[in-house]
């Protein structure tokens, strides 16, 4: 099988045939009109010059095998990892979305003869889809309301609080120190008058 | 005798302030930094030598302060200098913040001496940039200094410098209202901008934009290695007298204008949003590490001017002790609520007192 994944119409000319955009073709289909399509010299070269127009050893089921399934799946997983990193979720979520729409429209046609391999690339990229989205709202509670631990934290601040102070003492338990500051002497020139009226005010 | 403290804990200083008996300031500061260093037989007469100050924690030592910095530089690929503190809160990447900041807690404040001693300790006001909040963090401050038997009181970052400068609002009337205006505290890791009238904070807000992101993007920009973009800021930025000349220069030129316009933008939002309405115009005081070169002032204003802002404001001011007036402004909290928990507590005597005489007297009706 040959699937010529670019925008442009490719021409093999010692295989006689032209592979519009977008479509594939089955080399055994091809071998018995004009000898042996996987010797070709123009077919190679289009693959090396092309990089996108792929032979792919197929069973004759007409659907394509795991091994290129996963191809499918990484190329596409390697797509979302080249995200920026500093992009922002909303921005990656909808890095992703465009993704899919993408993905659709780019692999409808090869869809036709294989729709499995889309099936579930798609599905992958769904169930990310739906992890982000779960994070973003988890993330989105956390920032309107807090974190996680805060939410214990309102429960029962006392408890926490101790639970705290005990995982400090633990934390602490074996623990000295040789700390010295750097230290310097000002000026208070805050008068007293200054912390009356703070007082009456606070 | 009760103590009473100011603690800030910062993203790059940890400093205390306690009032001494001579009408003075002592201001304790450490750099918020370590160094983990791999135990060996002899380690600690390595660091003794060396008069390195370090935390030990069973096997494992961490040189902390300043000295973490030089033996950062010493071993640029063997020790990896950390911080305790990012972005305004403990650092959530850091697995050994809590003992760091539990030892400094331990090692500037010690126990308290009775029930009614003192701390004040700030945080940051709520995020407006989607960054970290600072309630667990609050939390986790808190009870480390309680642990120590004080009681602990809690003011945003912003208001501090308020407290610390006391700017004056003149009213329409001709009236003044002292420890009210803009606190802005311009950090390593976060700025913080509070309004403040009368002592009481109106509008508070924080993002995570300070010197770091300053000192991160320059770096960035002009390929330069952080240390030596710190060590230009800190020696030579100088906002008066600026050789554009210089790449490094320029480029803190142009994010510190990014900064000031960040803050300010947002701080404008904020204000629209909660639609506050000042009597009079107030003033903005200026502090923190980040406005401490030449002529920020100068910059601070430049960018303002350029800027619609929705309310008035009558001028602009460096605080008289940028580097220490968060500190101190926690101190001056803590001296009002010192006296307020002495005040009810004696309150509450009084009450038992009365209490006791009023049921002795009918005791002594009924014989």
């Amino acid at each position: 099988m040959v699937a010529n994944l670019t925008s442009n119409e490719l021409c093999i000319s010692d295989l006689n045939i032209s592979i519009p955009p977008r479509t594939a073709r089955d080399l055994d289909a091809i071998h018995s009109l004009s000898g042996n399509p996987r010797d070709s010299i123009d077919l190679k070269t289009a693959i090396k010059k092309l990089r996108k127009a792929k032979v792919i050893k197929d069973d004759n089921s007409g659907v394509i095998p795991r091994k290129h399934k996963k191809e499918v799946i990484r190329e596409k997983t390697t797509i979302i990892k080249e995200v920026p990193s500093g992009i922002d979720q909303q921005a990656l979520m909808d890095f992703i979305r465009k993704e899919i729409q993408k993905n659709k429209t780019v692999q409808q046609p090869i869809a036709q003869p294989q729709p499995e391999p889309n099936k579930s690339s798609e599905v992958i990229l769904r169930a990310m889809m739906e992890k982000m989205d779960k994070l973003l709202n988890k993330q989105s509670s956390n920032s309107s309301h807090g974190s996680e631990e805060e939410i214990d934290y309102d429960i029962d601040p006392e408890s926490l609080s101790e639970i705290h102070k005990k995982r400090v003492d633990k934390l602490v338990e074996h623990a000295e120190n040789t700390i010295e500051y750097t230290k310097e002497s000002t000026e208070d020139t805050f008068t007293d008058k200054d912390l009356d009226e703070l007082t009456k005010l606070l | 005798m009760a103590r009473i403290i100011g603690v800030d804990p910062g993203t790059m200083n940890f400093q205390t302030a306690e009032a001494t008996s001579d009408k003075k300031i002592e201001i304790k500061t450490i750099r918020n930094a370590f160094v983990e260093i791999n135990a060996t037989e002899d380690i600690e007469d390595i660091l003794n030598q060396n008069k390195w100050h370090f935390v030990r924690d069973g096997e494992h030592y961490y040189v902390i302060g300043e000295d973490a910095l030089k033996v950062a530089r010493m071993f640029p690929t063997k020790v990896e200098l950390r911080r305790p503190m990012e972005g305004g809160v403990l650092n959530k990447s850091e697995s050994k913040k809590m003992l760091i900041m539990a030892e400094l807690i331990n090692s500037s404040i010690g126990d308290a001496p009775d029930d009614k001693s003192m701390i004040c300790t700030c945080v940051s006001s709520d995020s407006v940039d989607g960054s970290v909040d600072s309630k667990f963090h609050k939390a986790r401050l808190v009870s480390m200094i309680e642990r120590k038997g004080w009681n602990v009181k809690v003011i945003e970052e912003g208001l501090a410098i308020v407290l610390s400068e006391k700017p004056i609002v003149v009213e329409p009337d001709g009236t003044e209202s002292p420890f009210s205006g803009i606190g802005i505290s311009f950090g390593a890791g976060r700025t913080n901008c509070v309004l403040v009238y009368k002592g009481l904070p109106v509008i508070g807000m924080s993002v995570k934009r300070g010197g770091d992101w300053v000192d991160q993007q320059v770096s960035e920009q002009t390929d330069t290695d952080i240390s030596q973009v710190i060590a230009k800021k800190e020696r030579e930025l100088d906002f008066d007298n600026l050789n554009l000349d210089d790449d490094v220069i320029f480029a803190l030129d142009v994010y510190y204008g990014e900064l000031i316009k960040y803050v300010i933008k947002h701080f404008s939002a904020k204000f629209m949003e909660v639609k506050s309405e000042f009597p009079a115009p107030p003033s903005i005081v200026v502090a923190g590490g980040t406005s401490l070169p030449n002529g920020f002032t100068t910059k601070l204003e430049k960018v303002i001017e350029r800027l619609e802002l929705p309310f008035e404001i009558s001028g602009i001011k460096l605080s008289s002790d940028p580097k220490n007036a968060v500190v101190k402004g926690c101190l001056r909290q803590a001296a009002v609520s010192q006296r307020k928990l002495t005040k009810s507590s004696e309150g509450k005597n009084d009450k038992k007192k009365e209490k006791k005489g009023e049921e002795e007297n009918s005791e002594e009706l009924t014989e």
